[in-house]
């Protein structure tokens, strides 16, 4: 717990460092007030300091963060089993955000539904079939008949010659 | 003829089979609009006015009005039960009404919704039928200073009285102020940490961020554990109940000020009106600690002044012509196409149609309060589905939603780039209001602050000769400072029970 | 209906335009059937020159002969996202768009936006909508004209003018009246036209830059709000009372103004096919009785006019990006 908030303090801070760097290189101060590298500046310098004190905290004063923090009891982080299902949540979202330009917004929201119902779902075939069609083509079909809301086709030719 | 009149004359027109017609459409539509992910009010005017120029003013003004206050009432119910809110006025809404879901109280949650939405919309169209001379002036002496200080007000309400380490909060804040500062700057037109894309000068879709940050975020905390295993434990009792309406009669009574006051603002959001409301009961409570926990108050509040917002922003455009919003300013185009002209000459040349608008806005409140009551029982059963569908269901709600802001597929990075960091800022007890509070409020603050000083010429008297703007800086101080004092105290009483060993005293000392 | 495609699904058909589209008789047979043309409205649907955008789209249909006219959004970036689009386009007439004036010229003319595009990478068609901008006070103010106001401002007394934003219009109006009276004027920059007025209603700044039509018209007829000075070339025929600026001495000509153009390079009889049939759907009597009720000041001018017009404007705006951050 305490070495995972050291590390984000750190990245804060480095954060702090970056951003104080970018809003050097902005206006600080016009003639009536401040400008555009004003508010950015302050936000980095105290990115900066917080990140220090949260860390002091952690080091020394181990008891009384406890005080005003209740903290859970159970294990903060997830077994090799559900870290490989957050990656793999994490993974299939980006590929969909990657290939939906590609393959169109039906097939790749077939595939994911699909695919995350079955594997990490573990949905019998049969509902993991309907459900993925319906997430699928009847969403599609309900945003771009009733709403007007259009969602990507796809791109590629043998898809597109298709209809998707 | 006296305003008693006029209203009852307009409710009469609003009961012609024509103008009912299109306000039911209106609240349904407006309903849906607020339940389906990343499209908002304003964009479903503006779609649908074309259509509204086969109708009369009348019908059209009633059905566009209709969406724009029945948006509110739908949004609240993702954000209830999946953690994930459609529109960005129910953002705040999900910090304690989807914990009151997971602990089988969401029926209560989207009730006290529904009850308090309905007595801060009514507030608000009484407002405007009463008062609307009035409450437009006296609003124009709110200039940017006022409004200045009242963001800082909600941003130390939110930040200090959060749960949780301070300086965790006050780091989550100032996250949240920094990606707001992304894009062309409020004032000078100057692009900041865009790195050269066009893409980040209007900044980083808020919405966008909201979905991933509390959706996802909260199913990849979920699924750590396998699946099967996550089931929400109860469906529970589905109306509130006589201690939940007592707990939020003073929520509802102060969210249906707060949102009225904002509504009257040019520049407002209705975010801002929802989250100060969610400030100001954390700070009222005797034990700010059940807040983000399933406090009824967390969601009684803030549903309540986001729907008094969108009553009230009538007033300024029916008044003076002046469109608070993005989405008023759609229902002013509304009114224009249909050859209407707001401002101060609408009460007087165009009585009939003002008078059925505003009936039927009192009347759309009633109709959404029956549809949503009653919908409740239907909209719980969501729950009922077992986690291990569902999730994947909200997974692709989430990615529709981001996708739905711009029509880019960039927001589903940055959605699912979000996701993950608010699940590893939840694991590590890193709160999320501040976050997404200064990410909204943050722009417009800083925009209020330069445009203070441009009316002051530099002057920074201009916080301090101002009344209402010393009041709320003092109030946002005082926030600020109570914590510490409070923290103070406590020190010196350890410390002097046991000058020796304070530290050790502090940590079973808990006061 | 909204469709904003993805930028590949864009790029994509653009090329296929391109191959399709051998360059020989493409022109004389301009628009070709089954051809959509897609008007680029480089803001959000609904928002700013959508509606009236979606309102001409109809007219110009029929009177081009096209098979399909369709508008797209593309927000972002105040216009720039779109417009770098448009000037990315294939200039074969089948995307035209939206290049609203001055925001076009300043958006290039600022090196810190780093646009892609000015005036040589797009090639103008016709002018829709010119709005003329003025000055105003509110009706309890001490200032009747120009003079008074500048007199007080000479004098010494902070005088503050709010316009919709860094760069509009009314900024650029509040910059030469600063550079041609010598008087000190410290510009308010607001959030929009609403957030003008009301700063203005509620005597939060001494006066306010404000583009005519709507609702502000209402405000200056029930005296809530007095014109002191237009900034246009002629009387405005809705007040004819109100004083130019040029009047009072002060040759100053601003206004907000809905173009439409094309990429670079098309071919003069695209371009003549286009103007002519935006003219024709502008002068049609059931467009014009719509675009009077949505107040909207349609003013139509030629490909010539309005590239003599754009350089005008971005004459008079040179200098003035040096002094925008007074």
């Amino acid at each position: 717990m305490k070495r995972a908030e050291n590390i984000t303090a750190s990245i804060f801070m480095v954060l702090g460092i970056f951003v104080i760097k970018g809003a050097m290189s902005l206006i600080y101060m016009t003639d009536i007030g401040p400008g555009p590298g004003f508010f950015p500046l302050w936000l980095g310098v105290l990115l900066l300091f917080l990140g220090l004190i949260l860390i002091l905290q952690n080091t020394f004063s181990k008891k009384k963060v406890a005080v005003i923090d209740s903290e859970p009891t159970e294990p903060m982080w997830p077994g090799i089993g559900g870290a490989i299902r957050v990656g793999i949540v994490i993974f299939s979202l980006l590929a969909v955000s990657f290939f939906i330009t590609y393959i169109g917004f039906r097939v790749s929201m077939f595939l994911l539904v699909f695919s995350l119902l079955y594997t990490l779902g573990r949905q019998k075939i049969l509902m993991t079939l309907a459900i993925s069609l319906s997430g699928s083509f009847g969403v599609y079909f309900i945003f771009t008949h009733f709403l007007s809301v259009e969602l990507p086709v796809a791109s590629v030719h043998w898809l597109s010659v298709v209809g998707l | 003829m006296s305003t008693l009149n006029l209203l009852f004359h307009g409710t009469q027109a609003v009961f012609q089979p024509m103008n009912l017609l299109f306000l039911v459409l209106g609240c349904v539509l407006g309903q849906a609009i607020g339940v389906l992910p990343g499209i908002g009010s304003a964009a479903a005017i503006a779609l649908l006015i074309p259509v509204t120029l086969n109708l009369s003013a009348t019908a059209s003004v009633i059905m566009l009005a209709g969406i724009f206050y029945g948006t509110n009432y739908g949004g609240t119910i993702t954000s209830v039960l999946m953690n994930t809110p459609g529109e960005s006025a129910s953002v705040v809404t999900a910090i304690d009404g989807y914990q009151m879901a997971k602990k089988g109280r969401g029926g209560p949650a989207l009730g006290i919704a529904a009850i308090g939405s309905f007595i801060g919309g009514t507030v608000g169209t009484l407002g405007l039928a009463f008062g609307a001379q009035w409450f437009s002036n006296t609003a124009l002496k709110i200039g940017a200073s006022e409004y200045f200080a009242l963001m800082v007000f909600a941003v130390a309400l939110v930040t200090v009285l959060a749960t949780g380490s301070p300086v965790k909060a006050l780091l989550m804040g100032i996250l949240g102020l920094l990606i707001g500062t992304i894009g062309i700057d409020p004032d000078l037109g100057i692009p900041r940490f865009t790195f050269g894309q066009i893409k980040l000068y209007d900044g980083i879709a808020f919405i966008a961020i909201v979905i991933g940050f509390f959706g996802l975020g909260e199913i990849l905390v979920n699924i750590e554990r396998k699946v099967q295993d996550t089931i929400y434990t109860q469906v529970g009792s589905v109306l509130p109940n006589k201690q939940d309406l007592r707990d939020s009669a003073g929520p509802i009574a102060r969210g249906t000020v707060i949102g009225f006051i904002l509504g009257l603002i040019p520049g407002a959001t209705s975010a801002i009106a929802s989250f100060l409301s969610y400030g100001v009961e954390v700070s009222r409570a005797k034990d700010p600690s059940r807040f983000g926990k399933g406090a009824i108050e967390g969601v009684a509040g803030p549903e309540t002044a986001n729907n008094s917002f969108v009553n009230a922003n009538f007033i300024p455009l029916f008044t003076l012509g002046i469109p608070g919003t993005a989405s008023i300013a759609m229902i002013m185009s509304g009114m224009m196409s249909n050859g209407i002209v707001p401002g101060p000459f609408l009460f007087r040349d165009n009585p009939a149609f003002v008078w059925t608008v505003i009936a039927s806005m009192l009347v759309g409140q009633v109709i959404l309060l029956i549809f949503n009551l009653p919908m409740v029982r239907v909209w719980i059963l969501l729950l009922k589905i077992p986690y291990s569908i569902l999730f994947v269901l909200i997974l692709e709600f989430t990615l529709i939603g981001a996708y739905a802001v711009a029509f880019d597929t960039f927001n589903m990075y940055v959605m699912t780039i979000s996701g993950f960091f608010g699940y590893l800022f939840k694991k590590m007890d890193f709160p999320a209001a501040p976050f997404v509070l200064t990410l909204v409020i943050g722009p417009l603050m800083e925009k209020n602050l330069r445009k203070s000083l441009e009316i002051s010429g530099g002057e920074f008297a201009v916080f301090y000769q101002r009344p209402l703007t010393l009041i709320l800086l003092l109030g946002a101080a005082l926030t600020i400072i109570w914590p510490i004092f409070k923290w103070f105290k406590i020190y010196v009483k350890n410390s002097k029970e046991s000058p020796r060993k304070a530290k050790g005293a502090s940590s079973s000392d808990r006061v | 209906m909204i469709k904003n495609k993805l930028k590949l699904g864009v790029a994509a058909v653009s090329i296929a335009g391109l191959l399709l589209n051998a360059p020989s008789a493409s022109a004389a047979t301009f628009p070709a059937k089954g051809k959509t043309i897609t008007i680029i409205v480089p803001y959000d649907a609904g928002g700013g020159g959508d509606i009236g955008a979606r309102m001409l789209a109809p007219y110009f249909k029929a009177a081009i002969g096209a098979t399909n006219v369709e508008i797209v959004n593309k927000p972002g970036a105040g216009s720039q996202v779109g417009i770098s689009a448009l000037a990315a386009a294939a200039p074969d007439g089948y995307t035209i768009g939206f290049t609203h004036l001055p925001a076009t010229i300043t958006t290039y003319l600022d090196p810190t936006r780093a646009a892609t595009y000015n005036l040589s990478k797009l090639t103008p068609l016709s002018m829709m909508v010119v709005v003329p901008t003025m000055l105003v006070v509110r009706g309890e103010s001490k200032y009747t004209s120009l003079k008074d106001l500048l007199a007080d401002a000479a004098a010494g007394s902070k005088v503050t003018i709010s316009d919709s934003g860094i760069l509009s219009d009314g900024h650029l109006a509040t910059l030469q009246l600063q550079q041609q009276s010598g008087a000190k004027l410290q510009a308010v920059h607001s959030t929009g036209g609403a957030a003008t007025t009301a700063d203005v209603l509620g005597g939060q700044v001494s006066a306010g830059t404000l583009n005519v039509g709507g609702a502000t018209n209402e405000l200056v007829k029930s005296g809530k709000l007095r014109i002191i000075a237009m900034f246009s070339k002629t009387k405005d025929k809705t007040f004819p009372t109100a004083k130019t600026a040029k009047e009072q001495g002060y040759p100053i000509y601003c206004s907000t103004s809905r173009a439409i153009s094309g990429p670079a390079g098309m071919s003069n009889t695209v371009v003549n096919k286009i103007s002519t049939a935006l003219r024709s759907a502008m002068a049609n009597p059931e467009f014009m009785a719509k675009a009077n009720a949505a107040g909207l000041y349609i003013q139509f001018m030629w490909p010539n006019q309005l590239q003599a017009y754009w350089l005008d404007m971005q004459t008079a705006t040179i200098p003035l990006m040096a002094l925008k951050n007074s």
